[in-house]
């Protein structure tokens, strides 16, 4: 049929379709109803604000494990992953997997922060506490600059998603994910994320396997070899340069982005004791296979002949062509729940963060519970707003974009690590070494690639904080870390003795 | 020359600019498809996007893609030949490609050069090499420190 007379086109973005538009907004319907309801029924169980923001600290191993496994099953492993795959090849796809090592490497700090701070809230609570203020507000402003480049990333993905496989404009998409995710996230709390993350896990889990044994059977492994060989050869070459810097790069970047941000430390202070380190290690190993498999359906795509318009439309482009327009239903809801776990995780988080340490801590102490909530729902509606307007001109593509951010968080990790286990750590080594990591990684970025960024911030940053942590140590008593929260006092007050 | 402002002196690169601007619409006339690319010539990555627009206006149309390792196209390579008005090119080696896109019949698109030189692999393994100790460090640290704290609890 000719290209003009097809009824499924998309003039958008120039790339032909999956599914009819029609199709796409009632499957958009459905989940997005889905999802609403649930997070309003689970956001019912959120009575206090410590119901709210740490689901009662009463989080178990299923429950803990599939939160954090769903959340780091982001629009990143399911659209980045084959990203990585189709610039980078077969080291772009392995250096995709190493983010697994963050979430198992920041399992024994998630033992660690639940015993050091039993009553803590959020990551900015234990850096103000173990480096004090100035530290504290330079490690805010990077999470939540980090935070926000998450946040737009995956606001993109959703519309080239919806865009990809339904011929939904891009702009619309992206409006009605962060939408629903906002609408629930603002209902429920971490209630609801936790919640809605165990099915999206179960959903998740479903369509992969669904999808690799598809796209397995559609592809011949020897074709695939052969035109990649002959099209894209230094996509199988073991020594691409780009790819081989990737690997750390990508690995650094996993560990700061775990290790720092609110996203994580809020599932570690809202798991039951020692349910923590046994979650994260689950998740890491329930992870890994994920972008592998993502990964290789994207190499498939010369072999299937797919043209891709852009690199990050690669996965949901093949899944959808080798799975037909049934299978694209499925590929549609597995990329929908794996965008909205995320989503709605980063925004609860960063709305947590910037609640308890900007508003509480910096504006109004004396702030009751009832009115951090309101605050609090502010601050989600407010993200959710400010991240469609970013979103819109779609600045670039979801590597370029996220990895901005990469200098920046991998700078946290030393001052991170050496706060929760070193008592000689200090505020000097830590600012130190986010600076000058985060400048030279900036410098990394720009001038050799978005694959060095992370992995120049993490090695100058580790250099500085040992070095000035040597020259002028510390003597840190952990016992600061032990702050109960004013509504706690309060709470505790209230209650009748027993 | 002189205009009517005696101190006011016209170069003649001036005027034959002037002229050129003019007749540059002429000259533009029968390309009707301009391409243009992720990377502005040179790539340390050996992935390059390519983009064409029509610029007459006109919709529904096949286009063709060409890539070749010469400028004059001796031995082209179709890359695409479809509907989309853009493709992403991954995994090329070092060298000079050229690109050029026209419609079924039509006339040829600007070409698009790019030079694909990979960084040194000297610059890949001392990178490499940071990264792994860099890891192995926080690795080492992290399971000592936790084996320590475990200890003391």
């Amino acid at each position: 049929m000719a290209p003009e007379n097809r009824p499924e086109f998309n003039n958008m973005t120039h790339q032909s379709y999956i599914i009819s538009p029609e199709t796409g907004w009632i499957l958009l319907g459905l989940l997005s109803v889905l999802w609403i309801v649930l997070g309003i029924y689970w956001g019912k169980k959120a009575k206090s604000m410590e119901g709210y923001m740490l689901a009662g600290r009463n989080v178990g191993l299923a429950f803990g494990m599939a939160t954090v496994m769903a959340t780091w099953v982001t629009s990143n492993t399911t659209m980045l992953a084959p990203q990585f795959a189709l610039e980078l090849g077969v080291w772009g796809m392995l250096a995709y997997s190493t983010g697994a090592l963050g979430l198992l490497l920041f399992a024994p700090l998630a033992k660690r922060i639940r015993a050091l701070m039993p009553n803590g809230y959020t990551s900015g609570d234990f850096i103000r506490l173990r480096y004090g203020k100035p530290t504290w507000i330079l490690f805010l402003i990077i999470s939540i600059f980090y935070g926000f480049f998450w946040l737009i990333s995956m606001g993109m993905a959703g519309g080239i998603l919806m865009n990809a496989i339904a011929g939904i404009p891009y702009e619309i998409g992206t409006a009605v994910i962060l939408g629903v995710c906002v609408t629930y996230t603002l209902f429920g709390g971490l209630y609801a994320v936790i919640g809605t993350d165990y099915i999206q896990t179960v959903l998740i889990m479903i369509g992969v396997v669904i999808i690799g044994i598809a796209v397995f059977q559609a592809v011949d492994m020897e074709k695939i070899y052969s035109t990649l060989q002959e099209e894209r050869p230094m996509l199988l070459n073991a020594l691409m340069p780009a790819a081989l810097m990737a690997v750390f790069n990508n690995l650094l970047f996993g560990l700061g982005e775990v290790f720092h941000s609110n996203v994580w430390w809020s599932r570690a202070f809202a798991m039951r004791d020692k349910v923590g380190k046994k979650a994260y290690i689950l998740a890491g190993f329930s992870w890994l296979p994920i972008p592998v498999a993502a990964g290789f359906i994207a190499l498939a795509s010369t072999s299937l002949d797919i043209n891709v318009t852009s690199p990050d439309m690669v996965g949901p482009l093949v899944a959808a062509s080798v799975l037909g327009k049934a299978g694209a239903v499925v590929v549609f809801m597995v990329f929908f729940c794996s965008l909205a776990s995320s989503l709605d995780s980063l925004l609860a988080s960063t709305a947590d963060l910037i609640t308890e340490d900007i508003y509480r801590k910096m504006i109004n102490p004396s702030a009751s519970g009832k009115k951090l909530r309101k605050v609090s729902s502010g601050i989600v509606i407010g993200l959710g707003v400010v991240a469609l307007l970013v979103c819109l001109p779609r600045i670039g593509t979801l590597a370029t974009v996220l990895f901005f951010a990469g200098p920046l968080v991998a700078s946290t990790i030393w001052p991170i690590a050496t706060g929760l286990y070193w008592r000689k750590a200090n505020a000097r080594g830590a600012i130190a070494g986010m600076i000058t990591g985060t400048v030279a990684g900036l410098i990394a970025y720009f001038q050799l690639g978005w694959y060095t960024g992370a992995l120049v911030g993490a090695s100058v940053s580790m250099i500085v904080v040992i070095v000035v942590t040597w020259a002028t140590p510390s003597s840190f008593n952990w016992k600061t870390l032990h702050e109960i929260h004013p509504e706690k006092i309060s709470d505790e007050n209230a209650s009748p003795k027993s | 020359m002189t205009f009517l402002y005696p101190n006011v002196q016209i170069n003649h690169r001036v005027i034959f600019f002037l002229l050129m601007l003019m007749v540059a619409p002429a000259v533009g006339a029968g390309q009707q498809i301009e391409l243009s690319s992720s990377k502005s010539g040179l790539s340390r990555d050996g992935h390059v996007r390519l983009q064409w627009a029509v610029t007459d206006g006109s919709s529904g149309n096949v286009f063709l893609v060409q890539q070749a390792e010469t400028e004059a196209f001796s031995t082209p390579r179709i890359i695409y030949h479809g509907p989309d008005q853009a493709t992403f090119i991954s995994g090329l080696e070092n060298g000079n490609y050229y690109f050029r896109v026209r419609r079924e019949n039509g006339d040829w698109s600007n070409v698009m050069a790019l030079e694909v030189n990979h960084h040194s692999l000297y610059l890949t393994f001392i990178l490499l090499s940071i990264g792994a100790v860099v890891f192995l460090l926080t690795a080492a640290m992290v399971i000592y420190g936790s084996r320590k704290s475990a200890r003391i609890q």
